[in-house]
């Protein structure tokens, strides 16, 4: 039953790939780049919700992996030559291992101080781009960060050909995700959410399972910042601050609906889109996304997904009360 | 010849108590009320801009510091009202959302209201006392003095009020509390002018030290988050304790290592305290929140 | 079926205009509209708005013996990285060619690696001061770089002779951090001790321990470099804490800023090393300031910001290249900018250096402003006659 599930699952997002991609590459460049960010931080909203949906606890230091990947893949591709395609992996387990590293110290805690605790990892992390300017350029940036290799059969420019791989990287960390929640490791993480002490009683290994699920999402998190870095051509401590990054992968996750993973894709898509259409309101824009979002949590406290699938099953439920009463004559 | 360590600490212990004055706001709603009320920082904000509006028309500073205080009382229960209670029955990380909502709106009412300029209250009292060890401004010596006084009166209404017997209850335990017949419409609303007071006082006081601009709030509540922890959720003498702690430890890093270190030294402290004491300086044995 | 007519009515819409903007030449203005930035970016745009208005009320451009006037086009950056890329991709995406912006030293060097690669944009820059963010081919800047600041610093202390000077650098700021080495040599090198190089950062409201150590080691001049209001701040707790010496502040700092946040006896004798800005320009008597400062009061009910004469001096630029080039090609521009004489735009308001052979912008794209020290008496800012004539 799991198995025919997970195909059915991946069935369904490889034909959404196929659907978006094709449509996004008919965009201009500047919808096409919208499309390319939203993707990003959807990849950036799944890989955390495994994290905090499936766990329960609240990382704030994600903004920094993120930040993490995004260096790890300009130093290595503009400073010592990699191509792209080396960067990436490298860039992911740089900061798996970085991640590992905060998991290690910060699941001593839980609730609130686990949230304060990683905070002030992210803090000290985004002070650690600014002053280790040898490595990161400072303040200033990091400047020459070549974009991802594009084989000559593509027929893409440079700009469809980077709103493809950011579509892929989600597909791929989509489905990854998909398996990590389905294996042991992702059912003792919802044990570990829904109680821990009756998880820890009960011989389920809770250290490994939360460890392994911070882990997984700081390495895609990690992807998620290399291809970002290649994309930009460029990266700025600016992009990975704890106000700017942190919590706004909570409010991805949170918006689109957390504990789903294809929630945190509309939060991500919503949440990268409202801000460009609001651009229409000029001064206002700011307030606008303001109101929009308490909006937003007000009528869909759940989640986009939770409305969602609400609207589903209305649907569902309006479909089968028409075929009632065949069913019914069954034995 | 002022000694340099003496100074520092002084330095320190002003710094850490306008820390502590932000954080008592919020650790009285988070601990009452489990709400991470981010826009606690925007209190702060609106308390300096509407103290420095009608000090600029010609008021007395602290008749406009009480009328600015009691004005976001008012705005404090309905941003509960709008932001809070609609969210109340679902998943705890809405209310951080809309917290942020909350405090994106009133930034940008700011903005729009009084422009992004950075600007200073004029201050009520000037001038700096200066003994042979060290040096200190008037009005850094009354946001400590307003410090201890808003420790003690929150300490007054919790302890010795009937309220304040509600309060606690609910904080203790909620269902219970409930049970027992205690208004929990009361208590919220108590908690919240409270709070909410408390974050105009400090901005009213510190506006009159710093610069003061829409988005004034947020470095202070991030601290605010962190002071809270420190000392122990919901504790109050641990946000003044922690607050103090907080400040020293930045002075005393740039001060004595780097000033570009200081924020990495506070919250390399702040993981090592926590990592050594999970529960922060006064917090109780940990409960799952 | 709604949707598709919808789409076809404003298709239709876009082919019957498209005749009457054929004589428009759209320009992209890239300021932060909204965010903590806006203070700086909003009188910015707002000049160009002004500069575009009184040029087409001037009967436009003649570009080739066609007659075309101006519009603009604003995308808000927020001071950030990746909203002011998305701005920029807006505005190529609506095929706006010329661009005037941006105003933070993050949006800059985000914006660079693309605007450099492409032979369709042709950019202004009148915010930003870091270091590096031209290429005179393509991208041009009538603001100062830091260095250019950094001059009038060097000028004061070869003028004064100070012994000993500790620099406070805002760290987050990107144009101050990237010059602070060079500048610092060049000051070791007149004979000046550094006694200490501080950061601190935007926002930061305590700098009591940088400054106790900087009191007890009572160095000659504190050098201030960031932003007005940590600078009033930094200023005045130095002097509550004992700090004795000259304070010098680099950084633009117009007078109605600086009284909001300090009293004017405590900034007295206060110098200032930075090229000359709007409000300098109106104490100056320069008559083009003073009416861009009249006509901007009429119209947004608020006095001019410091950096509006920069954006009204790029409209102005951008238009004496077009009608130079005769051709609203970007190839043509480009090169008709890096041959424009200072002489060739009459309606500048900034006192630009020209280049040897009169030019506005050297080989890199970058102008000189004249550097200036300004020092503070009752008031505002006044030229430090003592330091340069």
């Amino acid at each position: 039953m799991p198995r025919t599930d997970l195909l059915r699952v991946t069935v369904a997002a490889v034909a959404l790939f196929l659907v978006a991609a094709t449509l996004a590459l008919r965009l201009d460049d500047y919808l096409l780049y919208v499309v390319t960010l939203g993707a990003i931080f959807a990849t950036l909203a799944v890989s955390f919700d495994v994290l905090l949906g499936y766990t329960g606890y609240l990382s704030l230091a994600h903004g920094a992996l993120f930040g993490v990947g995004a260096y790890a893949c300009g130093i290595l591709t503009a400073h010592h030559g990699w191509p792209f395609w080396a960067a990436l992996p490298a860039a992911g387990l740089v900061a798996g291992a970085a991640g590992a590293v905060i998991a290690l110290l910060a699941f001593r805690t839980r609730g609130l101080y686990f949230a304060v605790l990683t905070l002030g990892i992210g803090l000290i992390g985004h002070q650690l781009f600014l002053v280790l300017a040898g490595l990161t350029g400072g303040v200033g940036g990091f400047v020459g960060i070549p974009s991802p290799g594009r084989p000559d059969w593509v027929p893409l420019d440079q700009n469809g050909w980077n709103a493809l791989l950011a579509l892929a990287l989600l597909l791929a960390t989509f489905l990854a995700a998909q398996l990590f929640v389905r294996s042991r490791l992702g059912a003792a993480c919802l044990a570990v959410r829904e109680d821990l002490t009756l998880a820890q009683a009960l011989g389920i290994r809770v250290g490994q399972a939360r460890l392994a699920a911070f882990v997984f999402s700081a390495i895609f998190t990690g992807f998620a910042g290399a291809l970002f870095a290649a994309i930009s051509n460029f990266v700025a401590p600016e992009s990975f601050t704890v106000l700017g990054a942190g919590f706004q992968l909570v409010a991805l996750v949170v918006v689109g609906g957390m504990g789903t993973l294809w929630g945190p894709i509309l939060g991500a898509a919503l949440l990268t889109a409202l801000p460009e259409a609001l651009r229409v309101a000029s001064g206002y824009s700011l307030m606008a996304y303001g109101v929009l979002l308490l909006v937003f949590v007000i009528f869909a406290p759940r989640g986009l997904a939770s409305l969602a699938t609400a609207g589903l099953a209305r649907l569902r439920t309006g479909a089968g009360f028409r075929a009632a009463p065949a069913g019914e004559r069954r034995p | 010849m002022i000694d340099l360590f003496v100074q520092q600490l002084v330095n320190g212990l002003a710094l850490g108590s306008t820390y502590a004055l932000v954080a008592l706001g919020l650790t009285l709603i988070f601990g009452v009320l489990l709400i991470p009320n981010f826009a606690h920082g925007e209190f702060y904000m609106l308390g300096a801009f509407l103290t420095y509006a009608m000090v600029l028309a010609g008021m007395n500073f602290w008749l406009a510091m009480a009328l600015a205080v009691g004005a976001v009382i008012l705005l404090g229960c309905l941003v509960d009202r709008l932001a809070f209670k609609p969210v109340e029955q679902a998943p705890p990380l809405s209310m951080m959302i809309s917290a942020l909502a909350a405090s994106i709106i009133l930034q940008q009412s700011a903005m729009l209201i009084w422009g992004g300029e950075a600007r200073t209250i004029p201050a009520p009292v000037t001038g700096v006392l200066r003994t042979p060890f060290f040096i200190v401004t008037w009005m850094q010596l009354i946001v400590m003095a307003s410090l201890l006084l808003a420790a003690a009166g929150v300490w007054l209404v919790l302890n010795r009020l009937r309220l304040g017997l509600a309060i606690r209850a609910v904080a203790q335990n909620r269902d219970a509390a409930l049970l027992m017949g205690i208004s929990m419409f009361q208590v919220r609303l108590a908690t919240f002018a409270i709070g909410a007071a408390l974050g105009a006082i400090a901005g009213a006081l510190l506006g009159a030290t710093f610069p003061i601009y829409p988005t004034m709030g947020v470095n202070p509540v991030l601290k605010a988050f962190v002071v809270l922890v420190l000392g122990g959720i919901g504790s109050l003498p641990g946000a003044v304790f922690g607050g103090l702690f907080l400040g020293v430890v930045e002075v005393m890093v740039a001060g004595y290592i780097s000033s570009e270190l200081s924020d990495i030294g506070a919250f390399a402290i702040l993981v090592a305290v926590l990592l050594l004491r999970p529960q922060g300086f006064f917090g109780q044995a940990q409960v799952e929140r | 079926m709604k949707p598709f007519s919808g789409i076809g009515a404003a298709c239709a819409l876009a082919m019957l205009a498209t005749p009457l903007w054929a004589d428009e030449i759209v320009v992209g203005d890239l300021h932060p509209i909204t965010g903590p930035a806006n203070f700086y970016g909003l009188p910015e745009s707002r000049a160009i708005q002004l500069a575009v208005e009184e040029i087409n009320a001037a009967g436009g451009l003649s570009v080739g013996g066609e007659s075309h006037t101006f519009r603009i086009q604003t995308e808000d950056t927020q001071a950030n990285p990746t909203v002011g890329v998305s701005a920029l991709k807006k505005l190529v995406s609506s095929d706006v060619r010329f661009v005037i912006g941006p105003l933070s030293s993050g949006v800059g060097p985000a914006l660079f690696p693309i605007i450099d690669r492409s032979d369709a944009i042709t950019q202004i820059i009148d915010g930003t001061i870091a270091e590096g963010v031209t290429n005179g081919r393509n991208i041009f800047r009538n603001q100062a770089t830091v260095s250019q600041y950094d001059v009038s610093v060097v000028a004061l202390f070869k003028a004064k002779g100070y012994g000993s000077v500790t620099m406070m650098t805002d760290r987050f700021h990107a144009g101050f951090v990237g010059t602070q080495p060079a500048l610092a040599a060049s000051l070791k090198e007149l004979g000046a001790e550094i006694a200490g190089e501080e950061g601190y950062k935007l926002g930061d409201t305590d700098f009591s321990a940088t400054l106790t150590r900087v009191a007890s080691r009572n160095p000659d001049v504190l050098l201030i470099r960031g932003y007005p209001a940590e600078g009033a701040l930094i200023t005045k707790q130095a002097r509550q804490l004992g700090f004795e010496g000259q304070v010098v502040w680099e950084m633009v700092s117009p007078p109605s800023t600086v009284l909001k946040n300090i009293s004017a006896a405590e900034m007295e004798g206060v110098y200032n090393c930075i090229p000359a800005t709007t409000e300098d320009y109106i104490a100056l008597g320069n008559e083009k300031a003073i009416a861009l400062e009249e006509a901007y009061r009429a119209r947004f009910n608020e006095p001019a910001g410091e950096l509006s004469v920069l954006s009204y001096d790029a409209v102005h630029i951008l238009k004496a290249a077009i009608e130079k080039a005769g051709s609203l090609e970007n190839a043509a521009v480009n090169a008709a900018l890096a041959d424009l004489t200072v002489e060739e735009v009459p309606q500048l308001i900034s006192d630009y250096v020209p280049g040897e052979g009169g030019q506005l912008f050297d080989d890199k794209g970058q102008v000189t402003l004249r550097s200036a020290v300004s020092v503070w008496q009752g008031e505002g800012w006044h030229p430090a006659t003592d330091v340069i004539r």
